[in-house]
């Protein structure tokens, strides 16, 4: 379930999204960019209940860049583009800039609306982007009972990871017809209603952001964009 | 009906199709990932939606589709988005030209669009990624570091024997995808290169 009481509000999304990332790529102390990671966007993963995304994130993600990471460094370039440290630094960097745009772009469902609204979107563009955040369960059920008929037609003999993979062609015309069907009917239905006019009037439920959260998550923000610039900078005059 | 109600129509079913088609995308994706196989197959709704619909909405479908791969499955994929924008262009170049009219074609342009796309991806790879992207490809570029060639050399060496299959597949499996859509499903989808390629005789 999702917790109203965390929603980050859509303006606060893009302070975090440009502060952070700028941040980031301008610090030069590695530690300091995981003691971000660890103290700022880890407890952002919880609040918005989405750690365990975040973890699968690392898991299926991470895990496998940081192995080909030592594949490539360790073992096979046996350390001459650089050692543990090195491989540390990049996956470190890439996670961390990965996760601030899961961050600012994994939003609740009942503020879609709001967020792409606030951001600008309007007309065709702000159907065509909230429709696409939210199909996406349509299409996994769909695929879902085509791959269920078929087995319980037979097609499929053993359930292993192959004999599914071989499913795929199968599933994909059926998929994609039935898709374009559905496009067909929906396209008729939107224009039957003037879906474009209707979402430019609609006003959306708004949602109560927590204050206390979102000036903290501004202020952390800016604060730690204005230290990484102070370093930089004492860097720069101490190099003169 | 009028021309006007006619393209309102036009664009309501691009508006309508367009998030289906990134889901597509976004789902195909998720089972080569988990299968970990040496191929990405991760553009078929780009494809289609450019052949179907024109570049433009063809480039939204892989934009977007990648910038919800990011979001649901691997966050590292909003690094490859510009690759879907040139994947969507040189779809609907090719497209113009014909070369989805029969299957010979179509792996002709898969070729095409494979060599592109490595040649695309392969700055990203190189000095983001230092080659390791943590997928069956990682693995082929080990290959030809091992065989004495540099990282950016190993990584187009890399992607011009993964992309040009990765894409012949992608292209193939569209072709047929479209081939077997009803016509008059079809005749619905104005802006793309149906007429071109025969889809609609």
């Amino acid at each position: 379930m999702e917790n109203k009481n965390y929603y980050i509000h859509p303006f606060v999304r893009i302070t975090f999204l440009l502060c952070a990332f700028t941040g980031s790529i301008l610090c030069d102390n590695v530690l300091i960019v995981f003691a971000f990671y660890l103290t700022i966007i880890v407890p952002l993963f919880f609040l918005q209940n989405k750690i365990f995304t975040h973890l699968k994130f690392l898991l299926l993600g991470v895990v496998p860049i940081f192995l080909s990471f030592i594949l490539l460094n360790i073992i096979v370039l046996q350390s001459k583009s650089g050692g543990w440290e090195y491989i540390f630094e990049r996956v470190l960097r890439l996670t961390v800039y990965a996760s601030i745009f899961q961050i600012v772009l994994t939003i609740p469902a009942n503020d879609l609306f709001n967020t792409f609204k606030k951001w600008g979107l309007k007309g065709e563009s702000l159907v065509t982007v909230i429709s696409a955040f939210a199909v996406w369960s349509e299409i996994t059920n769909r695929a879902d009972k085509i791959v269920t008929a078929r087995l319980s037609k037979g097609y499929v003999k053993r359930r292993n990871i192959f004999s599914m993979a071989m499913q795929f062609p199968y599933t994909l015309n059926p998929l994609i017809i039935g898709v374009i069907r559905t496009a067909v009917e929906r396209a008729d239905s939107w224009h039957n209603k003037n879906i474009l006019n209707l979402i430019d009037n609609y006003i959306g439920t708004e949602n109560k952001y927590n204050l206390i959260l979102n000036t903290v998550i501004v202020i952390i923000s800016i604060s730690y964009l204005c230290v990484i610039l102070f370093l930089v900078l004492t860097k720069y005059n101490f190099a003169l | 009906m009028s021309n006007l109600d006619s393209n309102q129509k036009s664009n309501m079913l691009a508006l309508a199709f367009i998030p289906l088609a990134i889901a597509i995308n976004v789902g195909i994706g998720a089972i080569v990932k988990a299968l970990n196989l040496p191929l990405y197959v991760d553009s078929i709704g780009t494809i289609i939606a450019t052949i179907l619909l024109g570049w433009k909405r063809g480039a939204i479908v892989g934009v977007l589709g990648f910038v919800l791969t990011s979001i649901i499955i691997n966050p590292f994929a909003i690094y490859f988005c510009g690759t879907q924008l040139v994947i969507a262009l040189l779809t609907h170049f090719v497209g113009k030209k014909e070369m989805f009219s029969n299957l010979f074609k179509t792996i002709l342009s898969g070729i095409g669009l494979g060599i592109v796309s490595a040649i695309v991806s392969a700055p990203i790879i190189v000095y983001l990624f230092q080659g390791a992207t943590g997928n069956g490809a990682s693995l082929v570029t080990s290959f030809f570091v091992k065989m004495g060639n540099q990282i950016v050399n190993s990584v187009l060496l890399s992607g011009f024997s993964i992309e040009p299959i990765d894409k012949v597949i992608q292209c193939i499996l569209a072709f047929l995808v479209i081939k077997g859509i009803p016509k008059n499903l079809l005749e619905n989808f104005k802006g793309g290169s149906l007429k071109e390629n025969n889809f609609l005789n």
